[in-house]
C-alpha cells in the first residue's frame, strides 16, 4: 500500500542480496590472547566519544559513539501530560527509539517496526527504576533515541546515552545507568563489546551461542536491566554477567569523567 | 527581562536590533552562519554526508536496494529523496510520523534532484533489475533553515556516492552484490544548492535562524547549481520587483561559497 505521506519505492524493492564467500567455520581454539579483527582483545571496549548539549531545545541531550555504534539522545521534560487518562502521584516515562534509514546493514523503514518497539519499551523500563518518578507527578518525560549507524551494541549504548541525557536534563535520578554487550559463542569463546559483524553478521566466523545485553548501576552495584537471547549453560551464564558487570564499571569511570568535563564546562560559562 | 521581553514581543524585539543593522544572535544583516560540512560520516550507507550549519545538524544518508524497472523505462534507476523530521530535533515537531513540514520538504526536494544523474547509471541487468537508492535526511538539530542543510547535505551525499560491484549468477540468473569488488562512482550532472532568506519588515535576512523564522512575513528559497542555473524557487512572501533581484545577485554569491565548501571536502575524501 503506497504511504501518501513519504515519497515511495517502486513495489517489490528488495535488500541487494550479497555474494556468498566464506563459508561458516566454528572455531575450535579458546585462545583469550588472540585479537579480533579490529584489533583489539577479547574484554576490551570500543573508545568512547561524548558530547552533552547537542539539541538546543531539548532541556537534555547527549551524542554517543563508541567505535563506528553512533547515537543521539534527546530528553524532554518533565511536561504536562496532553490525555489525562488517571491522576498518578508518579510522573510517566515515555521513550522512542528508531534506527535512521541508513544505520544498519539493511534498510530500515521510516515508521518503527516491532524491534524498535520493543527496544523503547526496554528503555523505558530501565529509566523508570531509575528516574526519582515521585518528584514531577501528573507530568512526563520523554526520552527519544535516534541511532546513526548501529556496529553492534546499539541497545546498551542506547540505555547509556538516555541515562546521560537525563542526568544533563537534570531530572533525578538513582544513579548512572551504563551497558554492556556481550557474545557468547558455542565453542565457549566470549567477546565483550562486539561489532556488527561479531554480534550478527551472516558470514561471521562463529555461529550460535547467546548474547548478553546488561545495564547496571554503578554507584548502587545494582543490575537495571538484563536481556539474554539464544542458549547457554547455567555456569556459563553465570559468568558472562559476572565479565558483563565488571566491563560495565570499567565504562562507567569513563562515562563519569566526560560528565564531570562537560559540567565544569558549562558551569565555567 | 531581555529574555521575557523576547518571548511576549518578539517582533518589536528583532525590529529593535535590526535598527542597529544587527541580529539578534550578532550576526551581520548579510551574515551567515558558518557551514562545516563531513562526508562518509555513516559507513553502512552507500555515501553519507553530516551538515552543521551554525546548531542546525543534519545527516544524509544513502541506502541502495535492487527493484524492477517500469515498462517504459527499462533501463532507468530510482532515486527516492525523503526528509525526516524527528520529534527529538526540536519541540514543534508531535510523536508518531511524519511531520508535515518533512512531507512538504520531501516534495521540494523530490522535484529539485528530478534530473541530477542519468538514471541509466542505476541499470545492473536492462529490463529485469536496477537500483533504487534511496536518500534519506535526517535532521538531528533544528535551529532554523533545515532545507538548505538538508539539500547540501543531500548533494555532498550524493557527490560521495560509491555503487558496489554487482556480479549475474549464470546458473540461476541472480543478481548478487560484490562486497569486496570494485565500487563505481555515481556521476552527477549537476551539484544543487540551495540558499534561503526570511523577509521580516521589507527586509530580506539570509540563513534564518529558529527565533526568526517564527516571525517572518514569508520566506524566499532558491536553488542554483554549480553551472549557476536556478533550478527551483519557492517565495511565500511579498516581494518587490527590486528586492527579488537584489535577492537572487545575493543567492548566486552565497551558493558559490557553499559549493567551495562542498568541493573541497570532496576533494579531501
Amino acid at each position: 500500500m503506497p504511504d501518501p505521506k513519504r515519497n515511495c519505492v517502486p513495489e517489490g524493492a528488495i535488500e541487494p542480496p550479497l555474494l556468498q564467500k566464506e563459508t561458516l567455520v566454528p572455531l575450535n581454539s579458546v585462545d583469550k590472547n588472540k585479537l579480533r579483527a579490529d584489533g583489539r582483545k577479547w574484554n576490551e571496549l570500543r573508545a568512547l566519544y561524548m558530547k552533552v548539549g547537542i539539541i538546543t531545545k531539548a532541556q537534555g541531550s547527549v551524542y554517543i559513539e563508541m567505535g563506528n555504534t553512533k547515537l543521539t539522545a534527546a530528553v524532554y521534560g518533565p511536561k504536562e501530560i496532553l490525555r489525562r487518562e488517571e491522576f498518578s502521584l508518579k510522573g510517566k516515562v515515555t521513550c522512542e527509539f528508531k534506527y535512521m534509514p541508513f544505520a544498519r546493514a539493511h534498510y530500515c523503514e521510516p515508521r518503527q517496526d516491532f524491534e524498535e518497539k520493543m527496544i523503547s519499551k526496554c528503555i523505558c523500563e530501565a529509566m523508570e527504576g531509575v528516574i526519582l518518578l515521585e518528584r514531577f507527578p501528573k507530568a512526563q518525560v520523554e526520552i527519544s533515541v535516534q541511532v546513526i549507524q548501529d556496529d553492534g551494541s546499539a541497545l546498551a549504548l542506547a540505555l547509556t546515552a538516555a541515562s546521560v541525557a537525563l542526568i544533563n536534563a537534570n531530572i533525578e535520578v538513582k544513579d548512572l545507568v551504563v551497558g554492556t554487550t556481550l557474545r557468547f559463542f558455542e565453542n565457549s569463546d566470549v567477546l565483550v563489546d562486539p561489532t556488527a559483524e561479531e554480534e550478527y553478521g551472516p558470514f561471521s566466523k562463529y555461529t550460535g551461542g547467546a548474547g548478553f545485553h546488561l545495564a547496571v548501576l554503578p554507584s548502587l552495584s545494582q543490575i537495571s536491566y538484563l536481556k539474554q537471547t539464544g542458549k547457554i549453560e547455567q555456569t556459563q551464564a553465570k559468568d558472562c554477567i559476572e565479565t558483563c558487570w565488571e566491563t560495565s564499571l570499567r565504562l562507567a569511570t569513563g562515562v563519569k569523567n566526560l560528565l564531570q568535563g562537560s559540567i565544569e564546562e558549562n558551569v565555567q560559562r | 527581562m531581555a529574555d521575557d521581553f523576547k518571548i511576549a514581543q518578539p517582533k518589536q524585539y528583532q525590529r529593535l536590533f535590526l535598527k542597529d543593522d544587527i541580529r539578534p544572535d550578532g550576526r551581520a544583516l548579510t551574515g551567515c552562519r558558518e557551514v562545516k560540512i563531513h562526508v562518509n560520516t555513516v559507513s553502512s550507507a552507500l555515501g553519507s554526508a553530516m551538515v552543521c550549519c551554525g546548531n542546525t545538524r543534519v545527516i544524509a544518508g544513502i541506502k541502495g536496494r535492487f527493484a524492477e524497472p517500469t515498462i517504459n523505462n527499462p533501463s532507468s534507476g530510482y532515486l527516492v529523496p525523503n526528509m525526516i523530521l524527528p520529534m527529538a530535533c526540536n519541540t514543534k515537531y508531535k510523536p508518531g510520523y511524519p511531520a508535515d513540514s518533512g512531507v512538504a520538504m520531501s516534495n521540494k526536494l523530490e522535484t529539485l534532484i528530478t534530473d541530477v544523474t542519468d538514471l541509466m547509471e542505476l541499470c545492473v541487468v536492462p529490463g529485469k533489475v536496477v537500483w533504487c537508492l534511496n536518500l534519506d535526511i535526517v535532521c538531528i538539530n533544528d535551529d532554523g533553515n533545515v532545507l538548505d542543510a538538508a539539500v547540501l547535505a543531500l548533494s555532498a551525499a550524493l557527490n560521495n556516492c560509491w555503487l558496489p560491484a554487482t556480479h549475474v549468477i549464470e546458473e540461476t540468473g541472480r543478481v548478487v552484490v560484490d562486497p569486496e569488488g570494485e565500487k563505481t562512482k555515481l556521476e552527477l550532472k549537476f551539484i544543487p544548492i540551495s540558499v534561503t532568506l526570511s523577509v521580516f519588515d521589507d527586509q530580506t535576512l539570509p540563513d534564518p535562524s529558529e527565533d526568526e523564522e517564527k516571525i517572518q512575513c514569508g520566506s524566499l528559497t532558491c536553488c542554483i547549481d554549480d553551472q549557476s542555473k536556478i533550478r527551483a524557487m519557492w517565495s511565500s512572501a511579498n516581494l518587490a520587483d527590486d528586492v527579488l533581484s537584489a535577492a537572487l545577485i545575493y543567492v548566486k554569491k552565497r551558493a558559490s561559497v557553499l559549493l567551495s565548501v562542498l568541493q573541497k571536502v570532496s576533494k579531501t575524501s
